[in-house]
């Protein structure tokens, strides 16, 4: 465990000296101060419309530091040649990979908290009130976080910097549709499609299970079974992805 | 062999999750349209930021009521804005209050008005403001006060509705209550919301009763009041409507809304 630990403080470390990751921070800063430009144009939404860009941004600039940060994961140690180092202690490369994802999560973490501070100055700034209720949102972005980065560190054991973030981008998308497979195979209903349907319905991540995000601007109730269901689907995909990680990653050739 | 057997036992936890779990995400309506290029097929090409798409519409949308609103008074895609951006947030109430007195009183559209309103109506049932501006649209605009008042009952029963929407229901079909329900109709719909075009929009139909009245009274006696205040003394107006932040004054005989420095 001290292990895992380690590599995770210092992938953390690494990470947070990078200056993309400021630099990403300072423009959800600049974004989200910029928002008071909706109020005279909202049409008597502001406060509606406030809100859902902070949300928005919260959740952009989280997937853009998980894809950003997480593609280069492995290949920075490569290039660094800090991976020969790494490898020649007893660490396994199960150990390895789950320090590199939470090292990634705990940065995302940090990024998150700080921007959804933001966020709630802003709203308490131009819409004079302090919406409590969003802080529900936080909990659901941090699950989604925890199984986009498990996607992003699976990726990139097998793929180019590139590649693993394009993919996982399109990823993000399409787990967002998985909700429509089901529909389509309601609708064609013919056998075939519809086993191969099923079949990517559940295989493919959904993120419809973290996308509260009307639930919490509306204030409607969020029930217990939405907290548990985020919950248990993030832990139980992103420690599969993991532990295929590490399958994937210990077949690498530098080994 | 340890791992490959802890993968398969999350696999099946997993499996389990989704099989239990997926059942609880609320279920999308007007699947059937899924492949098409449609507002449902907008929906599912937003990953996610259905609300945040809506409210740029909703800015958009906007801008080009607005430019329209200064060139042709010509609407032709109006509906279609108001239908996507509550295809993608069904919850947008200004939508289908504002929209319908847009595309009402504006684009001259009254059965597109009342489609978004019947569509407002099944997303959110427990809402009383949208059945309000269905009556609201009945009475006013398409002077049928039976319908009003079955739509004001209905907004009545609501839970939150105020107490005075119960007795629009009542108002609508008893005539003599003309001029006070539709005065009273606007002081409400004035509170709906707070966008500029809607408090326009209450404004001026206040400023048009006011001022039928004020015309009424010459034609019945012959010389016009001075006030508000004579239309009030003389029985044309049953109270005289007041507005935060201004108020209605009759001045070089034609009845206008000052507002407040």
């Amino acid at each position: 465990m001290n292990k895992i630990l380690t590599i995770a403080e210092n992938t953390f470390k690494e990470a947070i000296r990078d200056k993309v990751l400021i630099s990403i921070t300072i423009i959800g800063f600049l974004l989200m101060a910029s928002s008071e430009i909706f109020v005279p144009i909202s049409i008597g939404e502001a406060s509606k419309i406030i809100k859902d860009f902070g949300i928005s941004l919260v959740e952009i600039f989280g997937v853009i530091v998980v894809i950003f940060v997480g593609s280069r994961i492995f290949h920075q140690e490569i290039e660094r040649k800090t991976i020969y180092s790494i490898m020649s202690k007893p660490v396994s490369t199960l150990e390895f990979v789950t320090g590199k994802f939470l090292g990634l999560y705990y940065l995302v973490a940090v990024v998150q908290f700080l921007l959804f501070t933001i966020f709630i100055i802003f709203c308490k700034l131009y819409l004079r009130t302090m919406d409590i209720y969003l802080l529900n949102i936080l909990y659901f972005f941090l699950l989604e976080f925890l199984l986009l980065d498990a996607l992003v560190i699976f990726l990139s054991c097998f793929t180019s910097p590139l590649t693993s973030g394009i993919m996982a981008l399109l990823l993000f998308f399409i787990a967002h549709l998985t909700f429509y497979l089901k529909s389509l195979t309601q609708i064609l209903k013919v056998p075939i499609l519809t086993v191969i349907l099923n079949f990517l319905y559940y295989v493919l991540p959904n993120f419809s299970v973290f996308n509260i995000k009307a639930t919490v601007v509306y204030h409607l109730p969020i029930t217990i079974n939405s907290y548990l269901l985020a919950f248990s689907y993030s832990f139980l995909y992103s420690l599969i992805l993991i532990i295929f990680s590490s399958f994937l990653y210990s077949r690498k050739e530098f080994l | 062999m340890k791992r490959l057997l802890l993968v398969l036992v999350l696999i099946i936890l997993l499996a389990l999750t989704e099989k239990k779990g997926f059942k609880w995400i609320p279920k999308q309506k007007r699947e059937e349209l899924l492949y098409f290029p449609s507002n449902e097929f907008v929906k599912a090409t937003t990953g996610g930021f259905d609300l945040l798409l809506a409210d740029l519409l909703w800015i958009e949308t906007g801008a080009y009521f607005g430019k329209h609103h200064q060139t042709d008074n010509s609407y032709p895609y109006l509906y279609h804005m108001f239908d996507i951006i509550t295809d993608l947030d069904p919850k947008f109430i200004p939508v289908y209050t504002l929209g319908t007195l847009l595309l009402t009183t504006d684009a001259r559209e009254s059965d597109l008005a009342m489609k978004l309103l019947d569509k407002g109506i099944a997303d959110n049932p427990k809402l009383w403001q949208i059945p309000f501006t269905k009556g609201f649209i009945y009475y006013i605009y398409n002077e049928n006060p039976e319908k009003a008042s079955k739509w004001f009952l209905l907004a009545s029963y609501k839970e939150d509705a105020p107490e005075i929407v119960e007795r629009f229901a009542t108002w609508t079909l008893y005539k003599g209550k003309g001029v006070e329900l539709t005065l009273r109709l606007y002081l409400r719909l004035y509170g709906i919301s707070s966008s500029e075009i809607f408090i326009e929009k209450a404004i001026k139909g206040i400023a048009k009763v006011l001022s039928d009245q004020y015309k009424q009274f010459y034609k019945d006696k012959g010389f016009y009041v001075e006030s508000l205040f004579d239309l009030y003394k003389y029985g044309y107006l049953p109270f005289i409507p007041q507005i935060p932040g201004g108020k209605f004054k009759i001045e070089n005989g034609k009845v206008i809304f000052q507002q407040l420095q």
